[in-house]
């Protein structure tokens, strides 16, 4: 028998011990697990392991908690409400241009970072409220960010996991964006029709955003999409709390400019990195709308952000304890020891799953091997195809990063989290058969797009 | 709240004991740690800030070993540890440093080409910080790194990496990556600088033929390769039929045209200089391998590769046997050899003769440490 083997099982048994047994949360579950299987390796002389695989998401936990800062500073400022009702009053009446107009909305920073995180808490965030005075409920308009968001992250012109996947086989990132745009926009279409045969308040637009964000953003109570009859009585109230003039625009369109500065300049204006372009944001919110406390709010944001963060360190402990006792390789190799007409099946079960942990690991770590499994298949197409299928990971448990950030922004708890990944279940089953069809058919969808 | 707090010291504690224990494994090691004990040959040792004086002081400033021999001829370049999770790479590097005496012509060596990237290893990749071997005098303690930069010395990475000559769009962390930070920037990035330094230097010192040494993992198509730019092209063929008869099976592929950043196209493009890659089997490197230790590193033995290798998905040839490093840098030293001869064949009036390294079947037979100097 394998002892990676055992040394997997030690680590899943301590993890479900920790998370379900004694009710602690992913983080301390996942650290713990992390070191189960020092111990069951016989490495507790290598603790330094976990050190450095706490590391492994760095990047990743600076942009989730700039991001935060910046929903908070939003919120506290009023912005967030204040075009949420904007966009209310103005699309209100027209569902399907509302759900599509939403979906490029919340796919717009994924396309231009290549992080779903950034969509998800960045014009995610607007589209929330939007879809839910509209009559979505939380959970299916949770879903519908979601997905915005990592189709987003799959869209051209950046996808990183391609580039992650590109850069193991030596594959430049070129001639990806119709590839990657034939992917991604199929799905797009379909979640808008999807979300907008729910829209059942047309021609409502108008206060109600307002009062729609703070349940959103507030309350925590998943109100699944309806506001009591009482709430209508603060119409007035909220009125009276508009911000008037451009400048509630400034903090996004400033962030997405610095965004889209950096893609076209095409390396002539320096990246000054997405953590930093959301705190220049966050500063622009406090200055563009109600007086705020910035110490509040930084605090709130990374109040926020800190349950997803400690879950990314712990899972970087356990990846890194996964790879130095040989668990990840006999994952690898157990998952790719089947005949080739297979390995798209396996593409299609893999990929996610080891995405759940994180899409760019996945990509790296099980994209290369499929992709090298499938030479001749059409590369650029087959990786346009594997990256959506690593990104589709970022809606799966245990971590579930994008609806975990979703029901973490809008205070939602479990319960929204739960609400939100049910609803994302026939979606995803459809996303991955989607991928599995392009995978299958990758050489004549190339030649049909040369 | 009382419960809540007793857990929050609690957890703080054991996160402080568990950095304090791990600390001693990050210390930083100054270039100047880097360990290289150069053969007699040895007539100049420099630093690579010689060629980009923005370097000097910095994380990217590595020896550079120049060995010449008693006839006059062409210059070679050997470049090791460009990506120092390939070991054999600046193991071959060291080899030969140590052990050549130049016949004809000038060798220059650089062991440690990204010496950054020997300061740490990266993380969820489990690699060891060293690894040793034994030598006759005693054990020599090996760095093990990472094929990146040190993000302590360049950070933070671009979102996207796009490189200089053709703007291709990378990976932002590849924007750390040496081999794709060709032909570099004088006041770019510290990778971007180290770069420029080598291409510099190729251009200063008229070298003649440049070789740089990598690894690549056994399921990556182009291994036990040479990869040559379009005009070292006779060159690898004729160092390939010279390896076939010392028992080195090796392929040629060709420098991709539209792969930009890397060593064999732009040193070729340009420098005048005849640029090839070594690629060796590496299977402390890729993404299918089990165990990861010194072990694995040294003894290249690997049950998951082996059951990757019955399956057909590797491209290399993988036994019982593994891939030990002492075939790695057999192959490697061999191998420049071969290009050494080759060029000698093609250029006689700039000839470079090799002496003192051990064959391919010695460094088989005695093990890499047979032919290192112990640490001191």
């Amino acid at each position: 028998m394998w002892p990676q083997i055992l040394t997997f099982l030690s680590m899943i048994g301590a993890f479900l011990l920790i998370a379900a047994g004694l009710r602690q949360p992913a983080a301390l579950a996942t650290a713990g697990a992390a070191f189960v299987g020092l111990a069951a390796s016989g490495r507790l002389d290598q603790l330094h392991h976990l050190v450095e695989g706490a590391f492994g998401y760095f990047d990743v936990l600076l942009i989730i908690a700039m991001a935060m800062v910046f929903m908070a500073a939003l919120e506290s400022a009023g912005i967030l409400e204040e075009i949420s009702t904007r966009i209310t009053r103005r699309l209100g009446k027209r569902p399907m241009l509302l759900s599509l107009a939403s979906m490029l909305l919340v796919m717009a920073p994924g396309m231009l970072t290549g992080s779903s995180t950034a969509a998800a808490l960045t014009t995610g965030r607007f589209v929330l409220p939007v879809l839910m005075e509209a009559g979505v409920p939380l959970a299916k308009a949770g879903a519908f960010v979601a997905l915005g968001a990592i189709l987003g992250m799959v869209a051209p012109p950046v996808n990183v996991p391609v580039m992650i996947i590109g850069s193991g086989i030596d594959m430049p990132y070129v001639g990806f964006d119709l590839p990657l745009l034939a992917i991604a926009l199929p799905p797009a279409i379909a979640a808008s029709v999807w979300v907008a045969r729910s829209v059942r308040r047309p021609g409502l637009g108008g206060r109600s955003a307002a009062a729609t964000a703070s349940e959103a953003g507030g309350t925590g109570s998943a109100t699944e999409g309806g506001r009591d009859a009482s709430s209508r009585d603060t119409d007035s109230h909220d009125d009276e709390r508009r911000i008037p003039g451009f400048k509630v625009y400034i903090p996004i369109l400033v962030l997405l400019a610095m965004m889209l500065a950096v893609r076209v300049s095409n390396g002539s204006v320096p990246d000054p990195g997405i953590p930093l372009m959301f705190a220049v944001g966050a500063v622009l919110a406090m200055l563009c709308g109600r007086p705020v406390r910035p110490w509040e709010a930084i605090e709130r944001g990374i109040g926020l952000a800190l349950p997803v963060m400690g879950v990314l360190v712990g899972a970087g402990m356990f990846v890194q304890v996964a790879t130095v006792t040989g668990v990840r390789g006999f994952l690898v190799v157990s998952a790719l020891d089947i005949p080739m007409a297979w390995v798209i099946v396996v593409a299609v079960l893999a990929l996610p799953a080891f995405g759940a942990i994180s899409a760019y690991a996945s990509s790296s770590v099980m994209g290369v091997p499929i992709l090298l499994a499938l030479l001749g298949n059409n590369e650029v197409v087959t990786a346009a195809a594997l990256s959506l299928l690593a990104a589709l990971g970022d809606l799966l448990p245990p971590i579930a990063i994008v609806p975990s950030l979703i029901s973490q922004a809008t205070q939602g708890g479990a319960q929204t989290r739960g609400d939100i990944l049910r609803r994302l279940v026939v979606p995803g089953v459809l996303l991955a058969a989607w991928a599995y069809i392009v995978l299958r058919w990758a050489p004549a969808i190339g030649r049909l797009l040369s | 709240m009382g419960k809540h707090r007793a857990r929050g010291i609690l957890i703080l504690a054991l996160v402080l004991f568990v950095v304090g224990v791990s600390a001693a494994r990050f210390a930083p090691e100054s270039p100047t740690g880097l360990e290289v004990y150069p053969s007699a040959s040895l007539t100049r040792r420099t630093w690579l800030s010689q060629y980009n004086p923005a370097l000097k002081g910095t994380a990217g400033d590595t020896p550079v070993l120049v060995f010449e021999g008693a006839l006059p001829g062409g210059t070679m370049l050997v470049l090791g540890g460009t990506h120092a999770d390939e070991p054999a790479g600046a193991a071959a590097a060291l080899v030969i440093a140590e052990n050549v005496s130049p016949e004809q012509g000038r060798l220059i060596v650089i062991p440690y080409a990204n010496a950054s990237g020997f300061s740490h290893t990266l993380p969820q990749e489990g690699h060891p910080s060293h690894y040793t071997l034994d030598t006759p005098g005693g054990p020599r303690r090996i760095p093990f790194g990472s094929r990146l930069t040190n993000p302590v010395h360049q950070w933070p990475d671009p979102t996207v990496y796009i490189e200089k000559v053709q703007r291709q769009k990378l990976a932002g962390t590849e924007s750390r990556n040496l081999n794709r930070a060709y032909p570099g920037e004088e006041n770019g990035s510290l990778t971007a600088k180290v770069a420029y330094a080598i291409t510099r230097l190729i251009v200063d010192e008229g070298v003649d033929v440049a070789v740089d040494l990598h690894e690549s993992s056994p399921e990556y198509p182009v291994n036990n390769a040479i990869v040559a730019h379009d005009r070292a092209m006779d060159l690898a063929a004729i160092a390939a039929v010279e390896l076939e008869y010392a028992g080195v099976s090796i392929n040629i592929e060709p420098s991709p045209v539209n792969l930009r950043g890397l060593s064999h196209r732009e040193w070729g493009d340009n420098t005048d200089t005849l640029a090839v890659l070594l690629e060796s089997p590496n299977p402390s490197q890729g993404r299918l391998r089990g165990t990861t230790d010194e072990r694995l590193v040294v003894e290249g033995i690997d049950p998951m590769y082996l059951k990757a290798s019955l399956r057909g998905r590797l491209y290399v040839p993988y036994t019982e046997e593994g891939a030990p490093l002492a075939m790695r840098v057999g192959r490697h030293v061999a191998s420049v050899e071969a290009l050494a001869w080759s060029h000698t064949m093609l250029s006689p009036d700039r000839g470079i003769v090799l002496g003192g390294l051990p064959t391919y079947s010695e460094l088989l037979e005695n093990g890499v440490g047979a032919y290192l100097k112990p640490s001191r």
